[in-house]
């Protein structure tokens, strides 16, 4: 065999040229979504309106720009920031646990978020006048608090895969249960509220919500894409990778700081979200192979995807009040898993 | 000529010493078998001079023009249940992980190459890691080794659950490797035949302390090897000149 | 590591107060509104402390909570101003006053012309878009529709709909009283609003104040209040202090079984009930779903008086109850649990209040009241219906 091989060489760049292809194609079919659900509401607005409240601009004062600017862009955005957020999370957590059935539910810290929103919501906590701010806040600050618990956790006893696991399901079970202390002693109407946010729903949007959730996606993933290479190599093994000479523990701590606010943003606006932290890095692991530096903007990608098409049936279904959105994940969700266990290879 | 020298190393956990006072020299283009009973601390021994553990004492790695560091110092572990899904090429372009940066540079793709045509198994480059035998795997991590040029390899019990035909294959690239390079190579082996035949030199390691180095012949003793392993054995010289070792009876 | 937690906080610092400053931006009034105006024509604090001025008598309403107490204070003519209320699920969980509303006013039914569904009774959220769409002036909820909907808010105040937050869950009489005074002004009804409180206040305070004048001794009744909606089996919610049929036995310086409450409500322990030895027995009652084995206990619209009875029956012979004080006095009553959260529950006040003292308000007639009150402010709902019962 020759030394200097141009087919070997070549197989490798084609591989790299499809994954690009595949992520433009996924792009592509992430902007078609986005149009699709624009265009989807109640206001049952026609394409031609669409474009001009789209032209018009927040300022104007029509029902149409109301319904576009106010209501259904916030909505569209946080959709994807969120999906986004929770799909990249979710490869993460999936990294640093060293296991593929995890979500970003597995470390607890979005059973603390929904604990914080219920505190709030059970005492009328309000920032700035705003209700919805303070269940936001008090929603982040106790998945941080948790965080910082499973931080420190991992100081004491190392950051390995087990500790996470295990931690997170104790504040799984611990936060589930206060929760529902608070739902128990909170009047009917106070329950309900708190129940209704543990389903994520999209109508919790605001501009804010999409500049958080925005500005965290897009710092988070850059932080996560300059260590690329280290976490392709801790998913090849982490034995492997200590050996080749990556700090394993100082990668887990970083990436879970990340994670854990990625986590907590995604959750605190509109609520917990199932199954696209699942299944969005499944889909592009069987598309992509490992390498990071396209699974992660593809799991942001296809978490986004599968949130808008998620949002769109949602609405298409609602006749008067509005499914919320976490349900529908779930439901859609499911098939993909089907397909997903039977194609998986032990 | 390339010098390894390791001079008291030792490392503990906790309160128990591991390896203590451990000093030896290597010489460039000699492969150097560790040997001795299970849990001695043979792993603990390479791996202190990865610096993949906490150790005491020093190691220096240097030739007549300049000095080198643990980043020339490759370890290779035992391929144990690893089931990566990476193909083959990027499971060994991996193995540059610390100077890959966001676009993979031509060389570095070539550098893979070499070395997967070196081992013969440029045919499975595109095979996802996960579905080759066991001793491809065995070859792949040392792949990985290999790829960054190292001017140490510490091989860690290579030949575990490897079948005949593996066992030799490895083996002789890890030799044709230090031959061709003047590179060091330091390995661990259960098998006494596989260490005195690859190995230029050995290290019998016995409670935390080197209790023999040195060619084969000097350490393949019986009354040596009774004394660490508590087993009667014979050893002689077979008509290839490899030397057999064979155990009669415990002690 | 630190630097780059540093950087994000910074970056989360910045975005926050950014987007505290658009959020003003978007509660700017909407353009144009500020036409020349003297002064406010209406003006009031809602039941959730919020400012609310409004230049002109509303003519487009959205009513997503409390519709009944609309119309009783609008009358049957303010329905035509109503174009969206929460339709979806009520059939489900309040069939009476589902039926009947919907005969008597079948534009809630939708359709052409109709009033459109804007939310449920599943959740709190409402479909925001649907609402903006159909450019109310104002839109009229409950407190656990503002939190749940509060992102929102800002949305419909951008589109120069009102958003006026009442309440009528929390059982008070202040509340009751502001909410149906809100109604009055946002109406043009202030008269029908101010005599719909003063009959509430006067009927509260004067049941008030004959037991007041009651010695102590004669305060002992212990009463226990149990929801129906769990059947013969098992026990419904039982009501502490503060909250519903609770709240009303307490005003009655009754002894609320069920007074010690951790909960607000919660099933009592089914040997307490028999330890306590009640002297009276009410059982709440509605059109529930999942009436599996046929015996919840049904009151309210469209119930008939013999189903009721029936009902009620099977509740009485609860075998482990054949030795309850009240069992063997048949001191055992039904009441309509939907007529809670109403401006007419001041009847069911009067009701409890006749049964545990019957001989200090032989003068009252509640469910004359009831009936009497609906036929002045809502004449156009026809109704039958079982409301307060005895069993017999």
């Amino acid at each position: 065999m020759q030394q200097n091989n141009p087919v070997c060489t070549s197989i490798y760049t084609d591989i790299n040229k499809s994954r690009i292809i595949i992520s433009l194609c996924s792009l592509a079919a992430l902007f078609l979504a986005v149009i699709a659900d624009l265009a989807v509401g109640s206001a049952n607005i026609g394409v031609q309106a669409i474009l001009t409240a789209l032209w018009a601009g927040p300022g104007a004062q029509t029902v149409n720009t109301v319904v576009l600017w106010d209501i259904r862009l916030p909505m569209t955005l946080t959709c994807i920031f969120v999906g986004g957020s929770l799909g990249v999370a979710g490869l993460q957590v999936q990294t640093i646990t060293n296991n593929p059935l995890a979500s970003p539910y597995t470390l607890g810290i979005s059973a603390a978020a929904s604990f914080g929103a219920a505190i709030s919501i059970t005492v009328g906590f309000a920032v700035a006048g705003y209700l919805w701010l303070g269940t936001s806040l008090l929603a982040f600050l106790l998945a941080m608090l948790v965080s910082m618990l499973i931080f420190f956790m991992g100081k004491l006893k190392g950051m390995s895969t087990t500790t996470l696991i295990l931690t997170g399901i104790i504040m799984n079970f611990f936060f589930s249960a206060l929760q529902q202390f608070l739902q128990y002693r909170a009047s009917a109407e106070i329950a309900q509220v708190i129940s209704s946010w543990t389903f994520g729903n999209l109508a919790r949007s605001t501009w804010t919500s999409v500049a958080v959730n925005g500005v965290m996606l897009v710092f988070g993933s850059l932080l996560l894409l300059g260590w690329s290479w280290k976490l392709t190599a801790l998913s090849a093994g982490e034995e492997r990778a200590y050996s080749l000479g990556i700090n394993v523990e100082k990668l887990r701590f970083g990436v879970f700081v990340i994670s854990a606010f990625l986590i907590a943003e995604a959750v605190a606006f509109i609520g917990t979200v199932g199954f696209v932290g699942l299944v969005a890095p499944h889909c592009a692991r069987l598309l992509l192979g490992e390498d990071q530096r396209y699974l992660l903007p593809l799991c942001a990608c296809f978490g986004g995807l599968l949130m808008l098409l998620s949002s769109v049936v949602s609405k298409l279904m609602s006749v008067g009040s509005m499914l919320p959105v976490g349900i529908v994940t779930s439901i859609v969700g499911v098939p993909f898993l089907f397909v997903l266990l039977l194609r998986y290879k032990g | 000529m390339l010098q390894l020298s390791i001079e008291n190393l030792q490392v503990k956990y906790g309160s128990q010493v591991i390896i203590d006072h451990v000093s030896a020299r290597f010489n460039g283009g000699n492969m150097t078998a560790v040997i001795g009973k299970n849990g001695v601390g043979k792993t603990t021994l390479i791996k202190a001079i990865a610096k993949l553990v906490r150790r005491g004492g020093t190691v220096r790695l240097y030739d007549e023009k300049r000095n080198y560091s643990s980043q020339d110092i490759a370890y290779v572990p035992q391929m144990g249940n690893a089931a990566a899904r990476l193909t083959v090429f990027e499971m060994v372009l991996l193995g540059l992980v610390k100077d890959l940066r966001w676009k993979v540079g031509e060389d570095q793709i070539q550098a893979v190459t070499d070395v997967l045509t070196r081992l013969n198994l440029l045919a499975l480059s595109q095979k996802p890691f996960h579905q080759l035998s066991g001793g491809q795997k065995q070859l792949i991590f040392m792949a990985q080794s290999l790829v960054s040029h190292p001017r140490v390899l510490l091989l860690d019990e290579p030949t575990n659950a490897l079948d005949l035909r593996h066992q030799l294959i490895v083996m002789d690239q890890a030799r044709s490797y230090t031959k061709e390079t003047g590179a060091i190579t330091i390995f661990v082996v259960h098998d006494l035949m596989l260490a005195s035949r690859y190995g230029d030199n050995m290290i019998l390691l016995d409670d935390t302390q080197i209790k023999t180095q040195g060619p084969p012949q000097e350490v393949l003793r019986p009354d040596l090897l009774e004394s660490v392993y508590h087993v009667k054995v014979d050893v002689e010289k077979n008509g290839r000149g490899y030397f057999n070792v064979t155990p009669i009876a415990p002690i | 590591m630190k630097k780059k937690l540093a950087l994000i906080l910074m970056c989360l610092l910045l975005v926050l107060s950014a987007s505290a400053c658009s959020n003003k931006g978007e509660n700017a009034p909407p353009a144009g509104s500020n036409r020349q105006q003297s002064s406010a024509a209406i003006t009031f604090s809602d039941l959730a402390g919020r400012r609310i001025e409004l230049e002109f008598r509303p003519e487009k309403y959205i009513v997503a909570n409390y519709i009944a107490n609309f119309l009783m204070v609008g009358g049957a003519e303010s329905l035509d101003q109503v174009v969206g209320m929460t339709f979806d699920g009520w059939e489900d969980t309040r069939f009476g006053e589902y039926t009947v509303f919907t005969q008597a006013f079948p534009r809630m039914l939708g359709g052409e012309g109709g009033i459109t569904s804007i939310g449920g009774y599943h959740d709190d959220i409402l479909n925001a878009e649907l609402i903006v769409s159909l450019k109310p002036d104002i839109i009229l909820m409950s407190n656990s529709q503002f939190t749940a909907n509060n992102q929102s808010i800002a949305a419909f105040e951008a589109a120069g709909i009102k958003v006026v937050v009442l309440d009528y869950h929390a059982q008070k009489l202040e509340n009751h009283s502001r909410s149906t005074e809100i109604l009055g002004k946002l109406l043009g009804r202030e008269k029908v609003a101010q005599e719909q409180i003063d009959a509430y206040v006067q009927a509260i305070n004067d049941v008030k104040a004959r037991i007041a004048a009651l010695p102590a001794e004669k305060k002992q009744k212990k009463v226990y209040v149990e929801l129906g909606n769990k059947g013969v089996g098992e026990y419904g919610n039982s009501y502490g202090n503060s909250m519903l049929w609770g709240g009303i036995i307490n005003n009655l310086e009754a002894k609320n079984l069920a007074g010690n409450l951790q909960a607000g409500y919660a099933p009592l322990d089914k040997e307490l009930v028999l330890t306590s030895d009640p002297d009276t027995i009410f059982i709440g009652g509605s059109i529930w779903s999942g009436d599996t084995k046929g015996d919840q206990m049904r009151m309210g619209f469209t119930v008939d008086e013999n189903t009721a009875q029936a009902r009620l029956k099977g509740f009485a012979q609860r075998p482990e109850w054949k030795n309850l004080t009240a069992v063997k006095n048949g001191e055992i009553y039904g009441i309509d649990h939907g007529s809670l959260r109403n401006m007419i529950d001041y009847t069911f006040t009067q009701y409890m209040a006749k049964v545990i003292y019957p001989d200090l308000f032989k003068d009252l007639d509640p469910e004359k009241t009831m009936n009497d009150y609906y036929a002045k402010y809502l004449p156009e709902l026809k109704y039958t219906g079982t409301f307060m019962i005895k069993l017999k």
